[in-house]
């Protein structure tokens, strides 16, 4: 008998869960870890509250965990030596696998109440068996070097295991909806995809493009950012939608100090429009207040009165050093810190107005023909997944 | 896809780079899959190898009237002008003079020497790049150790007397080391390293027609360097690795064709420049700054007020018409530092372009240019 990892125990979160919800959410992840291990050869199982990957190949293990660890409602994972309940089998399984030095401890969980031994009495034999074999181990219920785990399970197997490692946590994706992301190509607005998307939400993004303000490199920039994202949500329909003459036409007709509020109030029409063609039932943006003069509270006023979404700001009290700390997490900060500048930098004034007055931009887009506008760029918009 | 045979695509980024010279190709296919030796081996074939590769050093050599020192062929302009300063092995303290306007080969390589405690001063330029010689005066000491002073500026054009440079700094004192930047000059204008005198001089292959992955460094006799890549001895032991014999080849056959016409050639840039700076002179809220009485004539730039290059550069690429904005990279840092170093103003900074040609450019294709340009900058200029 070879003695290798031969599973992976997955725990699932918020096991406060109960009923229809339980079911759907546990459903939805199952769904989720299948899509995200798809390109392995694998089965994914499900029993009482876990679920269980087992027949992979023993080379792609660390890349099935460093997947599994970007999967949403998951808590904890650990990878197992897996054997049908026998005190003998998992007594000789224990003894192969277990390192030879070192202090230990043993702990049981017997889910099985037919196994003829309690869990304390399981562990104390089992760590006699262990001392009588190896002298150079010794236990240490509470200084330990390893922690070696039984888990005697209802379905008849027991799992070894050492280590628990974290999952990613929150709700699987898809459990709450679709929403439509603002990706700028910015550090934040992928941040704010990842922490929206960690509450069970799929993502759509959208993204305003200038060119020739704007350059291909920064369009590229933001696939990439999008592509990262994906590792995290299944896929994603990124959005580009032609800003240009828009902001032409804003900067032609509407003083300087003004652009960036009635340009964000397009932004949000298109992002809206774009939500009720596809179903989406929220954008999602990066601001946090006071970061720039566009994310004051008179300014976010400002924005969602030109719509009548729900806007969700995941970061809208997250310092910018703890934005750009999970951004490093999860890899999008490389990314983002590329120097090709986003539409948002165009035509940008020197003064820009930090409390607009509602009543004055309404009067300063009656030189524009709105729905015009909105129309002609979403009737541009292309849609690539990634 | 663009392609640089296509007749309508204008190409007006030479000095990023060039297209490689007919009869590069034969050279790659010959020592690429027939005399692929390794041109260190002992028998006979390598010997062979060995042998033109020699005959290409002294070749340039001659080309270049370089007789009193050695080549040493590196990868790139880049790293011989590292070699430069990696191989000298200054004392801590030293002190060292380069141009504010310097390419980022040298210029990076300075900040990194004083950021690790070298006394590195940088000899400000004019508004056209090149070295104020009051100010150069100024800065040169007894104790100074190294100078490097580009030939031709990169991002302007405009010609370094690098002759008289020397002749100054060797007066102050007569051990200062001096290295020019030659990338731009070499294959350009005539380049007499006799003449010039000085102790060091970086060249890269790829601007005048040669292909990629081929630079020197000349280097005066008295000049110790320690070795760049130690290894297996190459190139006199200053930069091991096998050389590559193809890129070497292609250099000096590029050379040697780019000087076999310079004159006529130099006769014709100079034409396309006079259009173009009578062009650009007549209009308002641009800044010429290549200066047409003194710099290479394979360079025009000029600045838009407040218009960003950047944003030309994608339109007129539209067009098929490829331009540079200063500097072959996108950081905007970059840019900036070329700008302050010429004293461009706030409105200024942001709008360098820089035109740069080859012998194949044209009258019509700077006429075309101009035709589009001048629409096109209206309209973004006007918004």
């Amino acid at each position: 008998m070879e003695y290798s990892v031969n599973c992976i125990i997955i725990r699932p979160g918020e096991l406060f869960l109960k009923g229809k919800n339980k079911f759907l959410f546990e459903n939805c992840l199952f769904d989720n870890i299948k899509y995200a291990l798809k390109d392995y050869d694998i089965s994914v199982l499900k029993s009482q509250n876990r679920f269980y990957v087992e027949n992979f190949n023993i080379s792609d293990l660390n890349n099935i965990l460093n997947i599994l660890q970007k999967v949403f409602g998951i808590t904890t994972i650990s990878e197992a030596y897996k054997v049908p309940i026998d005190k003998d089998l998992i007594k000789e399984t224990v003894l192969k696998i277990i390192p030879k030095k070192g202090k230990f401890r043993v702990t049981t969980k017997r889910a099985y109440k037919q196994f003829p031994m309690s869990s304390m009495e399981f562990s104390a034999y089992l760590g006699a068996e262990i001392l009588k074999t190896y002298n150079e181990l010794s236990v240490d219920l509470f200084d330990y070097d390893f922690n070696l785990n039984i888990d005697i399970r209802e379905n008849k197997f027991a799992y070894i295991f050492f280590e628990t490692i974290k999952g990613a946590g929150g709700l699987p994706v898809g459990i709450s909806g679709k929403v439509g992301l603002l990706l700028s190509g910015g550090i934040d607005s992928p941040v704010a995809g990842y922490m929206i998307a960690k509450r069970g939400v799929e993502l759509k993004a959208i993204h305003f493009y200038s060119f020739p303000y704007t350059s291909d490199l920064a369009l590229l920039k933001v696939k990439d950012l999008a592509k990262k994202l994906s590792e995290y949500v299944k896929s994603i329909d990124l959005y580009i939608v032609p800003f240009t003459a828009i902001q032409e036409e804003i900067h032609k007709k509407c003083p300087e100090a003004y652009m960036i509020t009635i340009m964000r109030r397009f932004m949000m029409r298109i992002a809206e429009k774009i939500s009720q063609n596809n179903d989406l039932s929220a954008i999602v943006t990066g601001e946090s207040l006071g970061q720039v003069a566009s994310q004051t509270i008179p300014s976010i006023a400002s924005t969602d009165n030109a719509i009548n979404i729900p806007v969700l700001r995941p970061l809208i009290a997250f310092d910018k050093i703890e934005i750009i700390e999970i951004a490093k997490k999860i890899n999008t900060y490389e990314i983002s810190i590329r120097p090709y500048q986003d539409c948002c930098t165009v035509f940008v004034p020197e003064k820009p107005a930090i409390k607009p007055k509602l009543e004055l931009v309404a009067k300063l887009e009656e030189e524009l023909d709105i729905e015009t506008l909105v129309n002609d760029a979403i009737s541009s918009t292309t849609i690539e997944t990634i | 896809m663009n392609d640089i045979t296509d007749k309508n695509l204008i190409y007006f980024d030479n000095a990023a780079t060039t297209r490689s010279m007919d009869g590069c190709l034969e050279i790659l296919t010959k020592y690429t899959f027939s005399d692929f030796y390794n041109p260190s081996a002992t028998y006979n074939k390598s010997i062979e190898v060995k042998k033109d590769l020699e005959h290409a050093r002294n070749n340039i050599i001659d080309m270049l009237n370089a007789k009193d020192g050695r080549l040493i062929f590196t990868s790139s302009g880049s790293e011989a002008n590292n070699m430069v300063f990696n191989g000298l092995s200054l004392p801590k303290d030293s002190k060292i003079i380069i141009g504010n306007a310097e390419h980022s080969s040298v210029f990076n390589v300075g900040r990194q020497l004083k950021s690790a405690g070298y006394n590195v001063c940088f000899a400000p330029v004019n508004s056209n790049g090149q070295i104020c010689l009051e100010k150069f005066e100024n800065l040169l000491t007894k104790d100074t150790k190294l100078i490097s002073i580009m030939h031709v500026n990169n991002e302007t054009g405009i010609v370094n007397d690098i002759e008289l440079l020397n002749k100054l700094s060797k007066k102050v004192n007569p051990n200062i080391i001096f290295h020019a930047d030659g990338v731009q000059a070499v294959g350009k204008l005539p380049v007499n390293l006799n003449k010039l005198d000085i102790d060091l001089y970086s060249m890269s292959a790829h601007k005048f027609g040669g292909i990629k992955g081929a630079g020197a460094l000349y280097v005066k006799p008295h000049i110790n360097l320690k070795p760049f890549i130690y290894g297996g001895g190459q190139e006199f032991n200053l930069r091991s690795s096998t050389e590559n014999i193809t890129a070497i080849l292609c250099m000096e056959f590029a050379l040697r064709k780019k000087l076999e016409n310079l004159e006529i050639n130099i006769e014709k840039m100079k034409n396309i420049q006079k259009n173009l700076n009578n062009y650009f002179s007549k209009l308002n809220n641009i800044r010429i700054l290549t200066n047409i009485e003194n710099c290479s004539n394979y360079i025009f730039t000029f600045a838009m007020k407040k218009v960003k290059s950047e944003v030309l550069q994608r339109i007129l690429d539209g067009y098929g018409i490829l331009i540079g904005t200063g500097s072959a990279c996108n950081s905007t840092k970059h840019n900036l530092r070329i700008a302050d170093a010429l004293g461009l103003s706030n409105e200024y900074k942001h709008g360098i372009v820089r035109l740069s040609f080859s012998d194949q450019t044209n009258e019509e294709q700077i006429e075309r240019f101009i035709n589009i340009f001048s629409n096109e900058y209206k309209k973004i200029y006007s918004l």
